[in-house]
């Protein structure tokens, strides 16, 4: 359907998500593992995500358009000379800073719908921006605290299944302070919040 | 058969306040009332469709009553070029019984559609039910092409007089001779004194408020919005998709029409009324593919007034996106696309359930409407209707060829017992059908479309199914 599509039956997606998700709590600090999660278990659970899209006209902009996050070198420098405290900035330092790259997202692979495999990597792209706005960096209680956030945003099963299961990794002192502060604040924060990716 | 005259004329006078202000006395003579077995008051399908049956009954007199221009729809001329919105869907079961009396032949058989299929789809579940019968379950007619053939059929009865352009003024008991007969008073001055008087007059019936049979039931607080569709090909199928705000059907007719009946909220209802014309050929097309979510902000776009282009750029957007999803592929669940809507087609009613504690009472028994209101979501308003006709005209049969008074409580309450009772079943089952239906969250979703997806694969229910409503 779309160009990275690789169509799969539901018990290899099964499969797919428990790998991932045993590959990911092994290794919470590589990527792809948690996106083939996403991938694999998003399916049937867009049906917010695009009511939220089409409730604005900028959202329905962004599905229409269906733009992709990209940049190169030059428009990347371009990033840190905008005034300080602008979203641009902000986010060319948090990454700087990081030691990230834009450009790590991988492609979207089983998502059996075209429009939700578009909203599916807009939300990817969009997980450094969630960083950015709730100035949270990439140590793995903040992860978590991050993706409580967008499960309360989007509804996407990931979200869930990754909070769940990240905590029991921590260290007991840092373990105390996800269930204290991170996830009160990201429970409440990501359902008051208006929905980014739109 | 001539006028019996039973008692002498009576004299009447009343004071009326003339043009300039001051009361005057006025005389007339009242005419005796002229005596009928049996008066059907209401000239709709049920009421015709008794008196045609009742036609047979000889030596018995009939009158049809009804306050509109009769003679138009007998001579209607139908339209070339569309359908009238404004029609009916009648079961196999109910058609054999009209064609069996003579009442369906003088119908321009042209203009009716026949079909054995029906897909009843969930949009908030995703379930599906493909109902298909072997033989023709379901015709399609406009009601005033209904009417017309039955009456064009009841002018060859001599029995049946037909009283049209006859607005009832008022219903009495008789005092006089014949004790307790209803009377019925025109507003052209006939009186018209009844043996049995049959309120057939829809469901503001004036024969049931007279009659003192008190009614119940609930308001949808929803309308029926009724159109006239052309589709993009021939169509013999009835689609019908369960919205969260109610059914939106599309029933055939021939040579590429199909009727629009969809049943909205109030507020809803306002704004797919007043929409252009050529936008609502693009809402019905969107109502049955895509999701509630993206049919909503196409509502708040109506809302906000925007205009045609716009909205139709927005459907046909959301059309695409759907025809590239795998729902898409499933065309046999999907209507054909509807190219425009009629000009000027669409009508309306409103939607209300209403129950009577009791389909008789004293010389007065009730058909139709006038005894029962159903959601059309199952198109089986008229159809019970017509089932009041074909029992009532039965137990009329038999009573008459005993030798029995037509209007005796023991006749009628025969029929009352076998109607009343069934009656009361088929508005309980249509009803919570449409609160089943009507229930947006999760569990209820999933649940009913996981019945319907279960049922669409027992072949054998699905025909009981069929035969239950449809025979």
């Amino acid at each position: 359907m779309y160009p990275s599509h690789r169509p799969t039956t539901g018990l290899q997606k099964a499969l797919i998500a428990a790998g991932a998700a045993l590959m990911g709590f092994g290794d919470p600090t590589d990527g792809s593992h948690i996106a083939a999660l996403g991938d694999a278990t998003a399916n049937g659970w867009f049906g917010r995500m695009r009511a939220q899209m089409l409730a604005s006209a900028s959202g329905r902009r962004i599905l229409r358009e269906r733009p992709e996050i990209a940049f190169t070198d030059a428009s990347w420098e371009a990033l840190g000379a905008l005034p300080a405290g602008s979203f641009g900035r902000s986010y060319y330092e948090q990454m700087a800073r990081n030691g990230i790259s834009w450009a790590t997202r991988p492609p979207v692979r089983f998502v059996d719908n075209e429009e939700d495999a578009y909203m599916l990597l807009r939300f990817r792209q969009c997980h450094d921006f969630y960083h950015t706005v709730l100035d949270l960096d990439i140590s793995v209680v903040e992860e978590l605290a991050i993706k409580v956030f967008e499960w309360q945003q989007t509804g996407l099963p990931v979200g869930l299944i990754a909070s769940a299961a990240g905590p029991l990794r921590l260290p007991p002192d840092e373990r105390r302070r996800f269930f204290q502060h991170y996830l009160p604040w990201a429970l409440q924060c990501g359902r008051q919040a208006k929905p980014i990716i739109a | 058969m001539r006028r019996a005259v039973l008692s002498p004329l009576r004299t009447v006078s009343w004071r009326t306040l003339d043009r300039a202000g001051s009361w005057r006395r006025r005389v007339a003579t009242q005419a005796a009332p002229e005596l009928y077995d049996v008066v059907v008051v209401g000239g709709g399908p049920a009421g015709c469709a008794l008196a045609g049956a009742l036609g047979s009954l000889c030596g018995k007199r009939i009158a049809l009553v009804d306050s509109g221009k009769l003679g138009d729809t007998r001579q209607w001329e139908p339209p070339g070029d569309t359908y009238l919105p404004r029609a009916l869907q009648i079961t196999e079961g109910n058609k054999e019984y009209l064609a069996r009396l003579g009442l369906w032949d003088q119908c321009y058989l042209d203009r009716i559609q026949a079909y054995s299929r029906a897909v009843v789809t969930d949009a908030l579940g995703g379930g599906a039910i493909d109902l298909g019968a072997e033989r023709t379950a379901a015709y399609m007619i406009e009601t005033k092409n209904m009417v017309g053939g039955m009456l064009r059929a009841i002018d060859e009865r001599r029995n049946v007089s037909v009283v049209e352009r006859a607005r009832v003024t008022g219903i009495e008991r008789a005092p006089a001779t014949a004790a307790g007969w209803p009377v019925v008073t025109l507003a052209n001055g006939q009186r018209l004194q009844a043996r049995l008087l049959v309120g057939a007059d829809g469901a503001s019936s004036r024969v049931r408020k007279f009659a003192g049979i008190d009614t119940y039931g609930s308001e949808y607080a929803q309308y029926g919005l009724v159109a006239t569709l052309c589709l993009e090909e021939l169509n013999r199928t009835a689609f019908q998709r369960f919205l969260p705000s109610g059914p939106v059907a599309l029933l055939p007719f021939p040579g590429g029409f199909a009727n629009l009946v969809w049943s909205l909220d109030a507020e809803l209802f306002q704004l797919l009324r007043a929409a252009p014309e050529a936008v609502v050929a693009g809402l019905v097309n969107a109502a049955f593919r895509l999701a509630p979510a993206e049919l909503r902000y196409i509502y708040d776009l109506l809302r906000d007034g925007a205009d045609e282009a716009t909205l139709n750029a927005e459907i046909e957007w959301r059309l695409d996106v759907f025809a590239k999803s795998a729902a898409a592929a499933a065309t046999a669940k999907l209507p054909p696309r509807v190219a425009a809507i009629t000009p000027k087609s669409r009508t309306s009613f409103p939607l209300r359930l209403r129950m009577v504690d009791s389909l008789v009472a004293d010389r007065v028994a009730l058909v139709g409407d006038a005894g029962h209101l159903v959601h059309p979501l199952a198109g089986q308003g008229l159809n019970m209707g017509l089932e009041d006709v074909r029992c009532l005209a039965t137990h009329l049969e038999q009573a008459a060829a005993g030798g029995e008074d037509l209007g005796a409580p023991a006749v009628l309450e025969r029929y009352n017992r076998e109607r009343y009772a069934r009656t009361l079943a088929m508005q309980g089952i249509i009803d919570k059908v449409w609160r089943v239906f009507g229930a947006r969250a999760a569990p209820v979703t999933a649940l009913r479309s996981a019945a319907m997806d279960g049922l669409d694969r027992l072949p054998a229910l699905k025909d009981r199914l069929i035969g239950a409503f449809m025979s």
